[in-house]
């Protein structure tokens, strides 16, 4: 590798697509956002769920709420459903705490059907009570380090306690509803791996997706896989790198073309 | 030396993305001791070097790879029941700018990275297994 001959091409690089590396800084944490919410939802198709997303005004475009502020019904939602088992999927909802009357933010709220109002009532909504949020998940752009685990436990702690103590909650899971979870751009660094390894047998029922961007691809092949969970517990993805290198770059010149 | 490649190539970005880059391979080149250690290769600047560089292009593709396949891949699962997506004041579509000038940015970038054989380390998430790698190839 020539250090020299590389490091020239990608400061071209960088100048020739200057705007659009603009356009992204500015973008990159409301486009998390959307591939958070949208992880949770392939979650739930993977696991047989028949989706259905609901768009403020009926319209057929997809309004990602991108912060606590706003009333819920001014953004879209999903609606999963399998037989008798249903849940809406909110974005930054906001939500009453377990333990006193904190209201705090999720990034994706997993919550019992029909009970975040689809639209103003008389009096003003604050927030989801505890018992009809189901479960929810936290997504961040960090490498997971041991510090960002424990502060995820402690929102677990403040939010759905009971994902913390015996015994395991049934029909959560793996092709089932889906515990709190962590998802994070960056990989495991550390000890964090170690760490997030030993969550079962603390009875912690907690799932951490580190390297999200690289999950959504590989679940995108194939409609049964939960970008939230690699295909076994080895922690990793039972993909040919190369094989997806090529494919990548096949798809990206097809879509060119 | 390749910080200082890695500088210039920042200098070209928003400050944002900069300091992302910047400090990803600040953070390896504060690693190297124990990556040469684990890996069993003996330390040269050269090496060195081509470490750093490469956690700064990591970093780099990191950016453009997420940032691409979040937008193209919410885009398939939404399916046919959403034609657009709103974040915030922006509106994307498939067809908008924006999601094109992203493609091309992730396939430019892609091309580079394959020419110049650096793919391979952009797949790989072990600095060992790269220290490794590289020292074979010397």
């Amino acid at each position: 590798m020539n250090v020299d001959v590389v490091s020239k091409l990608l400061e071209r690089f960088a100048r020739r697509h200057r705007t659009t590396f603009s356009q992204i800084s500015s973008r990159q944490s409301m486009q998390l956002e959307l591939g958070a919410v949208i992880g949770v939802q392939e979650h739930y198709r993977a696991g047989g769920f028949d989706i259905q997303i609901t768009n403020p005004h009926g319209s057929s475009q997809f309004v990602v709420k991108t912060n606590a502020k706003g009333a819920p019904w001014n953004y879209s939602r999903i609606c999963a459903v399998r037989g008798m088992h249903a849940v809406d999927i909110h974005m930054n909802l906001t939500v009453r705490g377990a333990h006193d009357d904190g209201i705090y933010c999720v990034d994706v709220g997993i919550t019992s059907p029909g009970s975040v109002p689809g639209g103003k009532g008389k009096s003003k909504w604050l927030c989801l009570e505890n018992k009809h949020l189901r479960s929810f998940a936290e997504v961040k752009r960090l490498v997971v380090y041991p510090m960002l685990l424990a502060q995820f436990v402690g929102i677990v702690h403040e939010i759905k306690p009971r994902f913390l103590r015996p015994p395991t909650r049934n029909g959560f899971g793996r092709g089932e509803h889906l515990p709190p979870t962590l998802i994070v751009l960056g990989h495991y660094s550390s000890n964090s791996g170690g760490i997030v390894r030993s969550y079962p047998k603390r009875n912690l029922q907690i799932n951490v997706a580190e390297n999200f961007d690289v999950r959504v691809a590989w679940a995108r092949s194939e409609a049964t896989r939960s970008p939230l969970y690699w295909d076994d517990d080895s922690g990793t993805p039972r993909i040919d790198s190369k094989k997806a290198a090529d494919a990548l770059i096949a798809e990206l010149e097809g879509a060119e073309a | 030396m390749s910080l200082a490649a890695i500088d210039r190539i920042a200098h070209e970005l928003p400050q944002r993305l900069a300091d992302d880059v910047i400090g990803y391979a600040r953070s390896v080149q504060a690693a190297l001791p124990d990556i040469f250690l684990e890996a069993g290769v003996r330390r040269t600047e050269e090496l060195a070097n081509q470490l750093v560089f490469i956690a700064g292009v990591k970093k780099l593709y990191s950016i453009s790879s997420s940032n691409y396949w979040i937008l193209a891949n919410s885009f398939h699962a939404l399916r046919e029941q959403v034609t657009e997506v709103r974040l915030g004041s922006t509106v994307i579509s498939r067809q908008s700018p924006y999601f094109r000038d992203l493609r091309e940015l992730h396939a430019d970038l892609l091309r580079i990275l394959a020419d110049n054989e650096l793919f391979d380390f952009m797949e790989l998430t072990s600095y060992t297994e790269i220290a490794r790698r590289l020292a074979r190839e010397r």
